[in-house]
């Protein structure tokens, strides 16, 4: 649905973005990034705001820039405090319907309809200036979806929400792409990004790190060997076998009541298959396991690492 | 048509903010009370006629007509690109222009409304009650609307095509638009506020004393008509408008603070 194609902007000799080729097709996707990553420079080439510098980039086969006929099917929820703080939410949201063709009672049902699925139709006619952060932040999602745009872009849709506001548009979010939308999603709340979809492109210092699926990402990290924590009573004798398994480069002993032994493996799909025969065979009793970098937060701090 | 509608609803519920209704105000009701002051200070009823055409020649439509229309109709622009909601507008399934003209027009509305309120007023204190009678109010009152939609047409594209629009539009206002229609020569002809004068002159008395400007004047003195004067105030309008509404279907509108 959106189609980068070493797509670079500058402003001046500021660098936004630099040569980004990927391809972002239906269902959630997530931009990652930190801070002046170029994630909202990426965001306004897709929603038309800005032309690449170098490049092209298309929404459903069409340049976004000033396109009319791409902006009916684009939903756009930009970051930061901008709104009409003098409108009501159903003033706003009407408006915005108004202006991508609604009118009459079809404007009014929609602009109800999503005040409801926001969470904002009790206070939807009050003035926006007296919302809190998070109210806000329902009223520029509530704009973004009221024409049933086929495309979604946000730029930091859950900053600001309280954590039953965040559930709710991540359950909102992930209803929308469930049902075929394309939705691309900017955030650094890396805990709930990881909730919402495993569909990640990562940015730094305007490049593209890494794009696609965050596990099949971790899996390609090289530098960094898979880490698998357990916790048995019997740690040293797991231990001892864990190191006759192919592809674990290190074992480490903790201390504690309950033992426990962390392992580094560079073919963690083997040391998963083998993992359960070897405790079933010699009876180990485990009570925790986990995958401490086997996350979101590890992949995007090993990708950035290894560019810094 | 309902999308400009609604546009046109929002444009001038953002004009009639209490402070910048405000501020207006004040603008408007400068004139006026300076011809109030002069009607105390000189209380002859043959004076009348002057003050009227002092206040309006030189106050309304040389200063509060300008001012006005530099601040509303750069603010149709200015104000969303501020206040971060231009995004909104610019990702909407609209031709830009489209976006634009609604506001276009609410600043020409506000301005002609300020310039009425000016104009009924300067001829109230310069005649009394009698004014709105006496003075050539339904003239001065068309001229000032279409006074309005050039200065707005005038402004607004440099809203479009530059970022500090409304400095340069009161620089304009103040010294390009009080200068120039006091030039010599055919110079004056660059000046809006010449066409003004001759769509809607206003008899002034002869100075007793010639300065240097007068007596270049008086040498080579400049005629123009009233179908010149329309034709160029129309022409103006037109591609001014044009101008802008090219201009802001182009360019790009972000906050640079934002780039990240």
């Amino acid at each position: 649905m959106i189609t980068l194609h070493h797509a670079s902007r500058w402003y001046g000799h500021v660098l936004g973005v630099n040569d980004v080729s990927c391809t972002i097709s239906a269902g959630i996707t997530t931009l990652l990034g930190p801070n002046g990553a170029g994630k909202t420079t990426l965001i306004r080439l897709i929603t038309g705001q800005l032309r690449p510098t170098t490049g092209s980039v298309a929404v459903l086969g069409e340049r976004p820039f000033a396109n009319p006929r791409v902006y009916a099917k684009i939903g756009y929820c930009p970051e930061g405090e901008g709104i009409y703080e003098d409108l009501t939410a159903r003033q706003m949201v009407g408006l915005l319907a108004a202006l991508s063709g609604m009118s009459g009672r079809a404007l009014r049902d929609h602009v109800q309809h999503v005040l409801e699925l926001t969470g904002i139709a009790e206070s939807a006619d009050r003035r926006i200036a007296g919302y809190s952060k998070g109210m806000r932040q329902r009223v520029k999602l509530a704009q973004a979806i009221v024409h049933e745009p086929e495309v979604l872009i946000l730029d930091e849709p859950l900053n600001g929400l309280d954590p039953v506001g965040r559930r709710e548009i991540a359950q909102l979010l992930k209803d929308l792409g469930a049902a075929g939308k394309c939705v691309v999603v900017s955030s650094h709340i890396l805990h709930e990004v990881e909730q919402l979809t495993r569909n990640i492109v990562v940015l730094h210092h305007g490049r593209l790190l890494a794009q696609g699926d965050l596990y099949a990402i971790r899996a390609l990290i090289d530098a960094h060997p898979h880490r698998v924590a357990i916790t048995t009573p019997d740690g040293r004798e797991l231990a001892r076998c864990l190191l006759d398994l192919p592809g674990v480069v290190s074992v480490r002993l903790d201390g504690g009541n309950e033992g426990g032994v962390e392992i580094e493996t560079r073919d963690p799909e083997h040391f998963y298959h083998e993992f359960p025969k070897l405790v079933a065979h010699r009876r180990f009793r485990i009570t925790a396991f986990s995958s401490p970098d086997n996350n979101l937060e590890a992949v995007f701090r090993y990708l950035v690492e290894g560019t810094s | 048509m309902m999308a400009e509608v609604h546009l046109f609803r929002a444009a001038l519920r953002d004009l009639s903010r209490p402070k910048r209704l405000m501020a207006a105000g004040f603008v408007c009701i400068v004139p006026p009370l300076l011809v109030l002051l002069v009607r105390i200070a000189r209380p002859a009823s043959g004076m009348a006629p002057l003050r009227y055409n002092f206040a309006t020649t030189f106050l309304g439509f040389g200063f509060v007509l300008p001012i006005l229309a530099a601040v509303f109709a750069t603010g149709a622009i200015r104000d969303e690109v501020e206040q971060r909601t231009i995004a909104y507008l610019l990702t909407r399934p609209i031709a830009r222009w489209r976006i634009l003209w609604p506001r276009f027009a609410s600043a020409v509305l506000a301005v002609a409304m300020g310039m009425a309120i000016c104009l009924v007023l300067c001829a109230v204190s310069a005649w009394g009650p009698v004014g709105v009678t006496t003075a050539p109010l339904v003239r001065d009152l068309e001229i000032a609307a279409v006074g309005a939609g050039v200065y707005c047409a005038f402004f607004l594209m440099l809203a479009a095509i530059i970022n500090r629009a409304l400095l340069v539009g009161l620089l304009f206002a103040f010294g390009w638009e009080s200068w120039v229609p006091n030039m010599p020569g055919s110079f004056q002809r660059m000046s809006i506020a010449t066409y003004l004068r001759v769509l809607a002159p206003h008899s002034l008395p002869e100075a007793e004393t010639m300065d240097v400007l007068r007596m270049l004047n008086a040498l080579a003195p400049q005629t123009i008509s009233q179908a010149t004067a329309w034709t160029t105030v129309i022409c103006v309008t037109a591609l001014a408008l044009a101008v802008a509404f090219a201009a802001f279907s182009m360019r790009e509108y972000l906050p640079q603070e934002d780039e990240g």
